[in-house]
């Protein structure tokens, strides 16, 4: 009888540790698949970061009619604009790849607003 | 009886997975919001549109904008607006000048 028992309670154990397992590699599961998906949204988020930058930059900046020492921020010269150095903008930024044009690019992009040649226009980043 | 006492601890465990997901990192955009909205500002300061609050000419341009980008945008304390937005991105304050008196103007931009 006591034999019985002891059968019954060691049987109960070994049963009972297989959802003790399931939980635990559920857990470490769910703690990769956590880490990775947030791994990736921080690295785009640095990348819109950076994204802005460069754009406020360009947009308030670099590329901007400039009257007088007076700057237009939103107003872009035609000038200004071509005679932006991207590579040495991509390099101070360590990103992978910039691209800076009135026509959408490949990659992750954001655009601002500009009036360039007298029109309401977007300026897009890529990266 | 540790069996059921471990299964059910499994049940409740799997039933907290979704709300352990909901709480995982997400993208910020609000910066990049507000960058837009002062793009927008900026624009319309350029256009002349903020000249004293020219109505035809501040619905002619708010137009252009929002058929170029599908933002709603809207001029809270002149009651204009460009489209009906479903959610809000950004509000922002900015003083112009009505009537040669200088003015808080709320724009708030939606998509």
């Amino acid at each position: 009888m006591e034999n019985q028992c002891n059968g019954f309670v060691f049987l109960d154990f070994l049963f009972s540790t297989i959802p003790i397992i399931l939980m635990l590699l559920t857990a470490l599961q769910l703690s990769s698949s956590l880490t990775s998906s947030s791994e990736a949204n921080i690295k785009d988020q640095i990348l819109l970061n950076k994204l802005i930058s460069v754009s406020d930059y360009v947009v308030r900046y670099g590329a901007v009619e400039k009257n007088n020492g007076y700057y237009s921020p939103n107003e872009i010269s035609e000038s200004e604009f071509n005679s932006l150095n991207i590579i040495e903008l991509k390099e101070k930024l360590n990103l992978h790849n910039l691209h800076v044009s009135f026509a959408q690019g490949e990659g992750n992009c954001i655009y601002r607003l500009v009036i360039y040649k007298n029109q309401i226009k977007k300026l897009y980043f890529c990266g | 009886m540790n069996t059921i006492e471990a299964m059910f601890s499994f049940l409740i465990f799997l039933s907290l997975i979704p709300l352990v997901q909901q709480s995982n990192y997400s993208i910020d955009h609000s910066h990049y919001a507000l960058k837009l909205g002062e793009d927008i500002w900026r624009i319309l300061y350029l256009k002349g549109s903020l000249n004293d609050f020219d109505e035809n000419k501040l619905n002619e341009n708010l137009n252009e904008l929002t058929e170029l980008t599908s933002l709603c945008i809207e001029f809270k304390e002149k009651d204009v607006v460009s489209c009906i937005p479903k959610e809000s991105l950004v509000v922002i304050k900015r003083i112009a000048y009505i009537n040669g008196n200088p003015r808080i103007i709320t724009i708030s931009i939606g998509r």
